[in-house]
């Protein structure tokens, strides 16, 4: 099991400001990384950094064996198959369930996909497939606006699901999420491992706990501890910075 | 040579309109991010003041001017109350809304003053002769009320309570409203000064050609593209912008037509956006 | 049965229209004819705005100007028939310039008067779409784009005739003779119909959702592996075609073109159009283009002087009244009345279930 992504000595300073300092970080092929830390740690930045949407000022970022540090988040999207889900639920509120998982489908972005795709049943069964996986699939032909807050959080998971990227970063995705949902999504996210590498931050422990396999805590931009979260959690540091004030 | 010196001193003069003009637009859209198509018709009815005041009623041009002032800051202000603030937030809709007042407020001054084109006297004749170049003495006038707006504008912001207040609220309106103040009437007297702005822009032009109900409408574009240029934030970048884009369009139409050079200028303005979109003195941005 | 039902209300408005239009020549005056021949070439222009603003959000002040294209080439073409026309030997002008000679033949302006428009689009679209300029911008450069086109055209005299336009544009002639007024009528509506058809299964495609996509979350396009600059361009480019294309039909039934056809006031025109219809849902355009054109012509024999105030006071209260469109109310009407009858029935359900647990 290789590094899938490794991360040397990653940074960014935003006139000043050190979001990110000397980051490192090797994550494995079909992993389960959670990633904590308190508010403003810089694990959002971090995530920018990885898909594209901020420039680094500093270190590098390998994919998969390319470097990849500084690319157009379409392209990282696109050609390096790397799927994020924000923090919000950023769905497509003018389409159906259905069709926000059908136009993520990796493979049909580009202008003569779209002029020439036909819905066929291998493309709906895959759809079907991915909607039952996140629960969603009764609710297939409802508009998205009408979706509770924790469905648009699952109806973005499998957007990034219906991607088939290598790698799927989830921000937070139990924001906002009843206890239940909050439980049925670490199912769901345990379903995708292994097939899937997956990088999650998240504030909520008890999920932390269903879902991680090993844990790195960001602390003001600098990593403060990596490993198993039982290790993580008797880490004193870990404890004054973060777990304590919980 | 002597006729790029010529055409350079023209070029300072529509440098300095079009940074009244621009003013008004920079604080109601940078500041506020309002896009309001009726700027240009602010400015008229400001001109209309003034013909109104100076022409009919033979009141002193600075009379007419403060007047025309008044007079658009108090549309500026109906404007606000009754359109703007209902439609907070949805920006296609402000400026269909606001475009239907543009073309509402030209019909009903060419009902009210009839079509033709009314004239202001020019309340300061002679010329001034440096060398070879003539500068009408006008014209000084017309720089020294720019740069008489830009420091006022500028005290206001930086140096009044309400100029603070202006401020905060582009910076974290939710933040402003917990402090207890009421963004709201921040809203209104900020988009009233912008608005005011372009009446005097309105007033200074009038005398120059003729005021007619559609002159207002290049004067948007080109407030717009001045902004654009400077830095849609930034009051110093607009100033800078009306510099560079009065300055090229005279210098070039000196040499070839008003036409071309307008083209010549659009294109250059196009390219500047299409690589530095927040315009040339905007502050970087993350 | 449920297929039928399924279909939006606006495509039995499309059909009920096009009846209408199929028919009317047969029941009013050549003159009536004539003005609706022309708002049928003013649907298509609408349709060509539809696509561009109402689906993809992107608001052009200034989309006369690919209209005018069209309609110029077509005009200039047939102001060559007869040689050099009275509009170049008065600038001295002697002979054909070289670079206008292929326009004399119709079929070469056609194509042209299709392509100039195209080709603009996608120059200025590479200009504005690549850079991370708001929407707002490319409706404050299209203004502007409008106010210059027109100062241009009208500075150009020697080889537009400035301010009068070109006028004695003949329908299509074949062998000398043109067509006749109720045949061009229905070419219109021809073409009419095929760029409807078109707009429809582009609109239905993924094409035309991606495109709805931009309007509503382009970002989250980006981070799908889209590139939205890309759809952006092309789809500008397609709204040229068909706005050129408009204009190209427009000229001969109107017998000329004119630098007001593509002013700033023809522009907002046709927004003026799409927002009492309706944007996105081409039945809008449709609609929108026909009643206010008609009401147009029919009340400014009364109102001249004030209809352009009327349009403004209408365009204001749509805004705030019914912001989307008289067509956008009825289908929110359709959908509205078919949640509450699901509604009715997951309740009835729930309540049947219910009565079988206990």
């Amino acid at each position: 099991m290789g590094a899938l992504l490794e991360i040397k000595d990653l940074g960014v300073d935003f006139g000043g400001f050190r979001a990110v300092d000397s980051v490192n970080m090797k994550i494995g092929d079909g992993e389960i990384r959670v990633i904590i830390g308190p508010n403003g740690a810089g694990k959002t930045t971090f995530m920018d950094m990885v898909t594209g949407k901020t420039r680094p000022t500093k270190g590098t970022i390998f994919f998969n064996g390319h470097n990849i540090t500084g690319k157009e988040p379409g392209e990282i999207a696109g050609k390096y198959k790397i799927g994020r889900k924000f923090q919000g639920p950023n769905i497509f509120e003018n389409m159906s369930v259905y069709q926000n998982i059908e136009i993520a489908l990796k493979g049909y972005t580009s202008i003569w996909h779209t002029l020439t795709y036909k819905p066929n049943t291998r493309k709906r069964e895959r759809i079907k497939a991915i909607l039952k996986k996140i629960k969603l699939y009764d609710m297939k032909d409802f508009m998205s606006s009408e979706l509770s807050h924790g469905q648009r959080q699952w109806l973005e998971i499998g957007m990034v699901m219906a991607q088939s990227p290598k790698l799927i970063i989830l921000d937070e995705p139990t924001a906002g999420m009843t206890a239940d949902e909050t439980h049925q999504t670490g199912e769901m996210v345990k379903e995708l491992a292994g097939e899937h590498t997956i990088i999650v931050t998240e504030h909520d422990m008890d999920f932390v706990r269903q879902v991680a396999n090993r844990v790195t805590v960001l602390h003001q931009g600098k990593l403060l501890a990596e490993g198993l979260l039982e290790e993580v959690e008797k880490n004193p540091e870990v404890i004054q910075v973060y777990l304590k004030e919980d | 040579m002597s006729v790029f010196m010529q055409q350079f001193a023209n070029g300072v003069n529509l440098a300095a309109l079009l940074l009244i003009a621009a003013l008004g637009l920079v604080i109601i859209f940078g500041l506020m991010n309002v896009i309001n198509m009726a700027h240009g018709e602010l400015i008229m009815i400001g001109a209309y003041a003034t013909y109104f005041a100076n022409t009919v009623l033979d009141l002193p041009f600075w009379v007419a001017m403060i007047i025309a002032f008044l007079v658009s800051a108090a549309v500026g202000i109906l404007i606000e109350v009754i359109i703007i603030k209902r439609l907070y937030s949805k920006p296609t809709e402000t400026l269909l809304a606001t475009f239907a007042l543009s073309i509402i407020f030209v019909q009903l001054v060419q009902l009210i003053f009839s079509p033709e084109n009314k004239y202001v006297a020019m309340p300061i004749k002679g010329i001034l002769k440096v060398g070879t170049v003539s500068i009408p003495n006008y014209n000084l006038f017309i720089i020294a009320v720019a740069l008489s707006i830009l420091a006022m504008t500028g005290v206001l912001l930086l140096k009044t309570k309400f100029g603070k207040k202006m401020r905060a609220v582009t910076q974290n309106r939710q933040m402003v409203e917990c402090l207890g103040i009421a963004t709201s009437k921040v809203d209104t007297w900020t988009f009233a000064y912008g608005a005011g702005l372009a009446g005097l822009a309105g007033a200074v032009i009038a005398p120059i050609n003729s005021v007619s109900p559609t002159m207002g409408g290049a004067y948007l574009t080109d407030s717009f593209m001045t902004v654009v240029v400077g830095g849609v934030q930034s009051i110093i970048g607009t100033a800078l912008g009306s510099g560079i884009v009065g300055e090229s369009r005279t210098i070039l139409a000196g040499f070839s037509n008003e036409v071309f050079a307008k083209i010549l200028v659009f294109l250059i303005i196009i390219v500047i956006i299409r690589f530095k979109p927040e315009g040339l003195f905007a502050r970087e941005r993350r | 049965m449920t297929k039928l039902k399924k279909i939006p209300i606006n495509r039995w408005i499309d059909l009920g229209v096009l009846l209408f239009l199929l028919v009317f020549p047969l029941f009013t005056q050549t003159f009536r004819v004539e003005m609706m021949g022309r708002f049928i070439a003013y649907v298509i222009f609408a349709i060509s705005l539809d696509l561009l603003w109402g689906y993809t959000g992107l608001m052009s002040l200034g989309h006369a100007v690919l209209f005018g294209m069209g309609g110029y080439m077509i005009a200039l073409c047939y102001s060559m028939q007869g040689g050099v026309p009275a509009f170049m030997t008065r600038e001295g002008i002697n002979a054909i310039p070289s670079f206008l000679v292929p326009l004399q033949t119709p079929a070469v302006a056609v194509i042209a008067g299709l392509l100039l428009p195209v080709v603009f689009a996608f120059i200025l679209g590479n200009f504005l779409f690549r850079s991370k300029v708001s929407g707002v911008f490319f409706s404050i450069i299209t203004l502007a784009l409008a106010q210059i086109f027109k100062d241009f055209i009208i500075n150009q005299q020697k080889f537009t005739n400035g301010f009068n336009g070109l006028q004695g544009v003949p329908r299509f002639p074949i062998d000398g003779i043109p067509l006749s007024k109720i045949h061009y009528y229905y070419i219109i509506l021809l073409v009419a119909v095929l760029v409807y058809l078109f707009c429809l299964w582009l609109t239905k495609s993924r094409f035309g959702k991606v495109a709805v996509s931009i309007r509503e979350n382009e970002a989250r396009l980006g981070f799908l592996g889209y590139k939205p600059a890309n759809f952006k361009i092309v789809i500008y480019m397609i709204s040229g075609f068909i706005a050129g294309l408009a204009g190209i039909l427009y000229t001969p039934m109107t017998n000329g073109i004119t630098p007001e056809d593509v002013s700033v006031v023809a522009s907002t025109a046709v927004l003026v159009w799409l927002a009492v219809g309706g944007r996105g849902n081409l039945t809008g355009a449709i609609v929108g283009t026909l009643c206010v054109n008609w009401a147009q012509s029919l009340l400014s024999e009364s109102f001249a002087d004030y209809w352009q105030l009327i349009l403004g006071i209408i365009l204001l209260a749509i805004v705030f009244f019914i912001p989307n469109g008289l067509v956008g109310k009825v289908i929110e009407k359709q959908h509205n009345f078919r949640i509450n009858r699901k509604r009715v029935k997951i309740t009835a359900f729930n309540r049947s279930m219910k009565g079988a647990e206990v």
